[in-house]
């Protein structure tokens, strides 16, 4: 998810804002050496267990194919969710300035 | 050429549909899942349009970003947001959500280690902004 990082994650001050993206293919030592071939530098991991994925119901046996992408306010409730959709990075830019708006 | 243009209209044998609002457009709306969606709910911006058949068109959409939702008869749903413009068709298709955590539901907590061996968990980032990306290199 490069674009990820140039549209959004160079743009928000880390101070207000996170993104942190998981994976559960792969492995860390793949994930350590694609990282930087793509400029990527947010924080990654590597879910081996499929915990988090599962814990947000990610997946195609939950009805939820990833990619997905979820906002999650500065109260901890979820605002945004989409699953198995693409080229959204615009939406979500949007959608995370709006919730940096909020008190 | 205004005689043949009036030719035309008269020509359509229908009677003329309402005019539309100034500044609209058309939405296609497909909902998509692991399973067949006969009909589905549609709200726009939280306001509900009624029950279509799936896939539908919805017409004289206000041109502007809205939040899209769209519900199955099982309660599955997606939020997203669409842009209509002025005198064209957009088009979403959306796969409905079957499981949450859904949109207005508290994001559960997680805790995992990241692959610089840092600890990540979502209690912590309360008060920030947090974006989730789940995806699969294959």
């Amino acid at each position: 998810m490069p674009s990820f990082q140039y549209v959004i994650y160079t743009k928000y001050d880390t101070t207000k804002f996170s993104l942190i993206a998981f994976e559960n293919l792969s492995s860390t030592a793949w994930l350590k050496s694609y990282r930087p071939t793509k400029g990527i530098t947010y924080p990654v991991v590597f879910d081996s267990t499929g915990g988090t994925f599962s814990t947000y119901k990610v997946g195609i046996s939950f009805g939820n194919p990833p990619p997905s992408y979820l906002l999650i306010d500065k109260k901890g409730i979820v605002r945004y969710r989409t699953d198995a959709q693409y080229n959204v990075t615009g939406v979500i830019d949007t959608k995370i300035s709006e919730l940096l708006a909020e008190p | 050429m205004p005689a043949l243009f009036l030719l035309a209209i008269w020509g359509c044998g229908s009677p003329p549909e309402p005019f539309p609002p100034p500044d609209s457009g058309a939405l296609r709306v497909s909902a998509q899942s692991s399973s067949p969606i006969d009909s589905i709910v549609i709200r726009l911006d939280d306001l509900e349009q009624g029950g279509f058949a799936n896939p539908c068109t919805l017409r004289s959409v206000v041109a502007g970003t809205h939040k899209l939702t769209v519900l199955d008869s099982t309660g599955a749903r997606t939020d997203t947001m669409v842009t209509v413009r002025r005198d064209e068709l957009a088009s979403s298709v959306v796969r409905l959500t079957r499981v949450g955590p859904f949109v207005g539901n508290e994001a559960p907590n997680f805790s995992a280690r990241d692959i610089d061996n840092r600890n990540r968990d979502l209690a912590s980032l309360r008060g920030k902004v947090v974006f989730l990306v789940f995806f699969e290199y294959t």
